[in-house]
């Protein structure tokens, strides 16, 4: 229980500090809200440490406050509606346990912006927003590869905790 | 330690293949909406707060207008969605010098002349929040 604590807690605080350095990338694309996504790298590490039960708990947290600290807070909805329907769809490829990191975190990050455009399309009452979802889609595409990758290195080094809290 | 197998490395090839396949799927069906009449713009043109004349903005699209109003002559061009005033006989010439229009609430207005060249019906112009 403590170790569960203990992960989730650096988990939650490594997803701020990821947020911060990826405002440090400057993405040379004339659209406007992409960016890396480095914070989905949290949430899939979580998915092999700790049961799905508390990796949800650490992606709410990181939705509110990630976006609290960093960005505006009115974007909380949007930035939710992704991280849930990225997460119900991370979770589900998870459990099949047929896909490495990287196919889970692509599929996430498509799924993430998927999401974003639905819930902004609903709430602005525009079909114009879906001018964006194929740049986004390909960018979260990207993005979730590349952090698929680094998330599969980083899982060959680390002790894999099973569902139970035990190593 | 964890070792994944040679294997899943496949199943994600596949996978993003699905995704980039739906990508295009999804690029051309955005692409193949853009196409119709509601995602371009309306000009309309206000003179004394009256709506005389309605164009539709294109993409491509190069003419030049000749407007009249009472004895005022005006000559506006619309190039690929674009509108600029390129001349009019009023006493300051300013709307001459308004930078062409394109977004849904930008203007050019006359005050001698009182007339006003109003863009409607845009596309949002950009996303004002990122999400974190």
């Amino acid at each position: 229980m403590n170790k569960k604590v203990a992960i989730s807690g650096m988990l939650l605080a490594s997803s701020f500090i990821l947020s911060y350095i990826e405002q440090l990338f400057p993405i040379a694309v004339g659209i406007p809200g992409i960016k890396l996504g480095f914070g989905n790298l949290v949430i899939l590490l979580g998915f092999y440490l700790l049961p799905w039960k508390t990796v949800i708990l650490i992606d709410i947290c990181k939705v509110i406050l990630g976006n609290i600290l960093f960005g505006n807070v009115m974007a909380i909805s949007f930035s939710m509606a992704g991280a849930i329907c990225s997460f119900v769809c991370m979770y589900l490829l998870y459990k099949t346990k047929k896909f490495s990191p990287i196919g889970i975190s692509a599929a996430g990050g498509v799924f993430h912006n998927i999401g974003q455009i639905m819930v902004a399309s609903i709430v602005v009452e525009t079909y114009s927003v879906l001018y964006y979802l194929p740049v986004l889609f390909i960018s979260g595409l990207l993005t979730g590869i590349l952090l698929g990758i680094i998330g599969n290195q980083i899982c060959k080094y680390i002790k894999i905790i099973d569902h139970k809290g035990v190593i | 330690m964890k070792q994944f197998n040679k294997n899943i490395y496949k199943n994600d090839l596949i996978l993003v293949l699905t995704l980039t396949f739906l990508f295009i799927v999804i690029y051309l069906g955005i692409i193949g909406l853009g196409n119709d009449k509601e995602s371009a713009s309306l000009l309309k043109i206000y003179h004394k707060n009256q709506l005389i004349q309605t164009i539709q903005l294109t993409e491509s699209q190069n003419e030049i207008i000749e407007l009249s109003v009472e004895n005022f002559h005006h000559k506006i061009a619309l190039m690929n969605g674009q509108v600029a005033m390129i001349e009019a006989d009023c006493p300051d010439g300013i709307c001459v010098q308004h930078k062409p229009i394109k977004y849904k609430g930008e203007s050019i207005i006359c005050l001698p002349h009182k007339l006003v060249l109003l863009v409607e019906h845009q596309e949002e112009t950009e996303i004002d929040a990122v999400t974190w």
